[in-house]
């Protein structure tokens, strides 16, 4: 069931889906953002508008195909099935109700973190996406990454406390000089 | 070659703790012999290699060990999988795993295509189970370094500038203790770690087909470009994809470096990027024509140039971009493959 959260078009990721998928040929792509435990669809462009606008909000865990691989890795990655089937990426599977031909993903990230991930699925002439697709999506996956950031993405995406505090320590222990510093810029946020 | 004789303290411990600079004798490093730049051939450097006694870590979504592409080559019971504990801290277990995504056994297919009896272990890091954290990858790549892995394998990195310091100190442990560390570039202009490290060597791709055909690339970090292209790789399933990024032009800077390790137990990192520089396509084409790396034609717009004579010649500096040099090299790319 699509996050109603996510229903409302997001014109610079929308632009950026419209803009990948026509350079491409792609039948389909979609954009998603890091949510927690999930990605979650907040941009799409297809020959079938209606189809694209039901894809937004759909939830998909954040540990699945191609697209976890490039969340994980921060690596683009076109791919093309040989003799073995892509089955494997279960997000793609799930919004198309089929194997795609083809699949190209790139990260949508800032300087620091891969905030989301753009997906792109079956080029027009059944051939695999190549080094240009992949350097243009690129650069437009940066793109998306920094309107992420801007609508406050980042924010949904901001590690656990144990994480935090483990990564706190490990600063204190590695550059004391600049924990001191974070720390005191903590302080002054919390007013104290 | 030093001196058999005089074998104290050149190799470096294995302590963790960090060690001096120091001048010494001159004349106890006195090496027997050693190659000239004009020697650095390819048949030098690998003619007759199989890989034989190389020791290649992987470090990825783990590598599927059955896939028949693979032949046997990895070591499954030294494989290794970077799990956190209940309290978040990183750990490197031994046990058998399966690859996650696919990506790490396409990382081993080619890399065992270029050296087929160099033994392959998978250190997991990326997976559904895993967070895939920096601490995750500097602790597997750590593991790797202090294993004393001949080479190792690096196709993803991280954008956090506070794991910098804990990604360059690991490097660095690997180009003092000898390992061979290979990592994929990004493919914008973006800082990643540790790709961008002189300790490492980075690797993008070209864009040609040959998979024996690698470039120098003279204008850092990233220093090597080889094929990337649509190289056909074993995934999951024990199937074949065709494949496109960076991720899997490191791995065949990787195999040549397994190979060249084989015949050349030796080398020290910066040792071996020197032979890899001596072969790569590029430089030895121009040092075939004698001029510079590209055709005449694109010499005007290419306006760095090699020249064998032991000089590097950069002027005036290129403004271009990686993407023009691989358009530029992929000019000169298409000829019959040349192991």
């Amino acid at each position: 069931m699509p996050d109603p959260t996510y229903a409302q078009s997001r014109p610079t990721l929308q632009a950026v889906c419209h803009t990948t998928r026509e350079f491409t040929t792609a039948s389909t792509a979609w954009l998603m953002e890091a949510d927690g435990d999930d990605l979650v669809v907040v941009a799409a462009s297809c020959t079938d508008p209606a189809f694209a606008a039901s894809l937004l909000g759909r939830r998909f865990p954040r540990t699945d195909g191609t697209a976890a691989m490039v969340l994980q890795s921060g690596q683009p990655v076109a791919l093309q099935p040989g003799s073995a089937s892509v089955a494997s990426d279960a997000i793609a599977t799930a919004v198309l109700g089929r194997q795609p031909a083809s699949i190209v993903c790139v990260p949508c990230a800032d300087d620091e973190r891969v905030l989301g991930v753009l997906q792109l699925v079956d080029r027009a002439d059944g051939g695999p996406f190549g080094f240009d697709d992949l350097e243009l999506l690129s650069m437009l996956g940066a793109v998306a990454g920094a309107s992420l950031l801007e609508s406050g993405g980042g924010l949904l995406d901001v590690p656990p406390p144990d994480v935090i505090g483990r990564e706190l320590s490990r600063l204190a222990d590695a550059d004391p000089n600049r924990y001191a510093a974070l720390a005191r810029v903590i302080e002054v946020m919390l007013g104290q | 070659m030093t001196d058999p004789s005089d074998t104290a303290d050149t190799t470096g411990s294995a302590s963790q703790e960090p060690r001096p600079a120091w001048s010494r004798e001159s004349l106890v490093l006195r090496l027997e012999k050693v190659e000239t730049i004009e020697e650095l051939s390819r048949d030098w450097a690998w003619g007759g290699a199989t890989g034989e006694g190389v020791r290649v870590a992987i470090v990825d979504s783990g590598v599927d060990h059955t896939h028949p592409a693979l032949e046997g080559c990895v070591d499954v019971d030294k494989g290794v999988v970077v799990e956190l504990d209940d309290e978040g801290q990183a750990h490197v277990v031994t046990k058998e795993h399966d690859d996650s995504f696919g990506h790490g056994t396409a990382c081993a297919g080619i890399i065992h295509s270029f050296a087929p009896a160099a033994r392959i272990t998978s250190v997991k890091v990326l997976g559904a189970a895993l967070t895939s954290t920096s601490d995750i990858f500097v602790a597997g790549l750590r593991w790797a370094v202090e294993q004393g892995y001949d080479v190792i394998n690096l196709s993803l990195g991280s954008r956090k500038r506070d794991w910098a310091l804990a990604f360059h100190e690991v490097c660095d442990e690997a180009y003092f203790k000898g390992s061979f560390l290979v990592t994929a570039a990004n493919n914008i202009n973006r800082v990643t770690y540790p790709s961008l490290f002189a300790s490492v060597t980075s690797v993008a791709s070209h864009t040609g087909a040959d998979p024996w055909r690698f470039h120098y690339n003279p204008d850092p970090p990233t220093e090597f470009l080889a094929r990337g292209i649509n190289v056909e790789v074993p995934w999951l399933d024990h199937g074949l994809l065709t494949t496109t990024g960076n991720s899997f032009a490191a791995p065949h800077i990787s195999g040549l470096a397994a190979l060249i390790r084989s015949k050349h137990r030796d080398l020290q990192p910066f040792q071996l990027k020197t032979v890899l520089w001596a072969t790569a396509n590029n430089v030895q084409e121009a040092q075939q024509r004698g001029g510079p790396v590209t055709n005449p034609e694109a010499a005007g717009r290419f306006t760095q140039s090699i020249k064998l004579t032991g000089a590097l010649n950069l002027s005036p500096r290129s403004t271009m971009s990686l993407r023009s040099i691989q358009q530029q090299l992929a000019a000169d790319a298409d000829q019959p493959p040349s192991p």
